[in-house]
């Protein structure tokens, strides 16, 4: 597998001087398989994503984690979705009252966007993310629900023994210490992964004025990462305030304070072989 | 152990904050947590028993009608929400963990994910109030005595 990062800001897109080293464009990675082209998240990175991939014979998979603006922003201007030769599949946050089609057509359609769904030259199939592990072109996938405002997945990918967690926008401190495996949200799909990128939005005095927000410090995410075993670490979905230097040092803190593997901090064009 | 569903964890917070008692069960009517104030009511602290297996928790609670006939299991308001997939309330009698047997009242709801499944159900529990008993009646005043014979 190959996970290369499209897009690590959080919340909104971000772009200037400050932000050129980690990026300024919201949420979207790639894990690449031989046969296929996972993306998680359409953030404002699938545009650059979209580019890269336009001529890529591999079946295409968005997967979204939620539906909030800055995950989704970036499918009106994802190029394979305009292709009529593709078919592309999105799978999203299950909900017990409305498809995941008429959940996007909120936002893929006027006044806010002037293309419909309908109107994609894509074949665009909508999945619900299943509640058991699936697998697609090789790759085993696995989402879950976890805390997050809204009904929020994150999601494993795995393939030949090697795993990869995504978990964006999470806060698993908000239901009980991350101290005990079976009551910390998100557990299971990080357990044991090789590489896990982890919502570490906040610095810890900033988390204590946001809490519920959904977000996690960098200590959080550490403390998260070490109780999974998971060996890397990266740092995801930066505050869009937070200037580089900003991000330098809260990286610098979560590599002292983790007890084992390696850690990282998100930045566009990182690319991590598997 | 796996990790326990979002919802669940969710939950437990909620509960782990609130003043009335609260029982949190998972899909097959486990107890996965009791709060505080539940402890009081079954009679034992949630850290000495931790998880506790549904067939284990109701032979010893031994739920019952307030005229000694058993409650059957399917009956329990926890059981019937999520059967039911709507909230239920009984009231009946239970054997604390301390021996101790205690008048209850206990509302379920059921935890219904996005995804339709029923996770389990969030028991909300309080000691039923005992109507205190009648105070017996006023024992007849004793009869007058009969005055005594007129000696003329």
């Amino acid at each position: 597998m190959k996970v290369t990062v499209w897009g690590s800001r959080g919340s909104i897109a971000s772009a200037g001087p400050e932000t050129v080293r980690y990026g300024g464009n919201t949420a979207c990675v790639s894990v690449e398989s031989d046969d296929a082209i996972c993306l998680l998240d359409a953030g404002s990175g699938l545009r650059r994503a979209g580019i890269a991939f336009a001529a890529d014979p591999r079946q295409v998979h968005l997967m979204l984690t939620h539906l909030h603006m800055d995950h989704i922003q970036g499918l009106g201007f994802f190029r394979p979705l305009f292709d009529p030769r593709r078919s592309v599949h999105i799978w999203g946050p299950p909900s017990t009252t409305q498809d995941l089609r008429t959940r996007l057509t909120r936002y893929l359609s006027p006044p806010l966007f002037p293309v419909r769904i309908r109107d994609l030259g894509a074949q665009v199939e909508l999945h619900d993310a299943p509640l058991e592990p699936w697998t697609v072109d090789g790759l085993e996938l696995r989402a879950a629900s976890v805390i997050h405002p809204g009904q929020t997945l994150g999601y494993r990918i795995a393939s030949g023994g090697r795993a990869v967690a995504y978990l964006p926008d999470h806060e698993p401190a908000l239901g009980s210490p991350i101290e005990r495996p079976p009551w910390t949200s998100g557990y299971d799909l990080a357990a044991g992964t090789d590489v896990l990128l982890h919502d570490a939005q906040y610095t810890t005095p900033e988390y204590e004025e946001r809490i519920g927000w959904g977000h996690s410090s960098v200590e959080q995410a550490v403390a998260f990462a070490d109780l999974a075993g998971a060996e890397r670490l990266v740092l995801f979905h930066h505050e869009p305030d937070h200037a580089d230097a900003v991000v330098d040092g809260m990286l610098e803190e979560a590599r002292s304070a983790r007890r084992r593997g390696s850690t990282d901090a998100a930045s566009e064009g990182l690319t991590i072989e598997l | 152990m796996p990790q326990y569903e979002v919802e669940l964890i969710l939950a437990r917070q909620l509960a782990g904050g609130l003043a009335v008692p609260v029982l949190l069960v998972d899909d097959r009517a486990d107890t996965v947590y009791f709060n505080e104030p539940a402890e009081v009511l079954f009679g034992r602290r949630f850290d000495e028993v931790d998880a506790l297996p549904f067939e284990e928790r109701t032979a010893m609670l031994a739920p019952r009608y307030a005229d000694g006939r058993t409650l059957p299991v399917g009956e329990l308001p926890g059981m019937r929400a999520m059967r039911d997939r709507r909230p239920a309330h009984a009231a009946f009698h239970m054997h604390g963990l301390d021996g101790v047997l205690r008048p209850v009242e206990a509302t379920a709801i059921p935890l219904e994910s996005a995804r339709g499944h029923v996770l389990g159900a969030l028991v909300v529990l309080w000691a039923q109030e005992l109507v205190p008993a009648a105070p017996p009646p006023e024992p007849a005043p004793p009869p007058e005595p009969a005055p005594p014979p007129d000696p003329a």
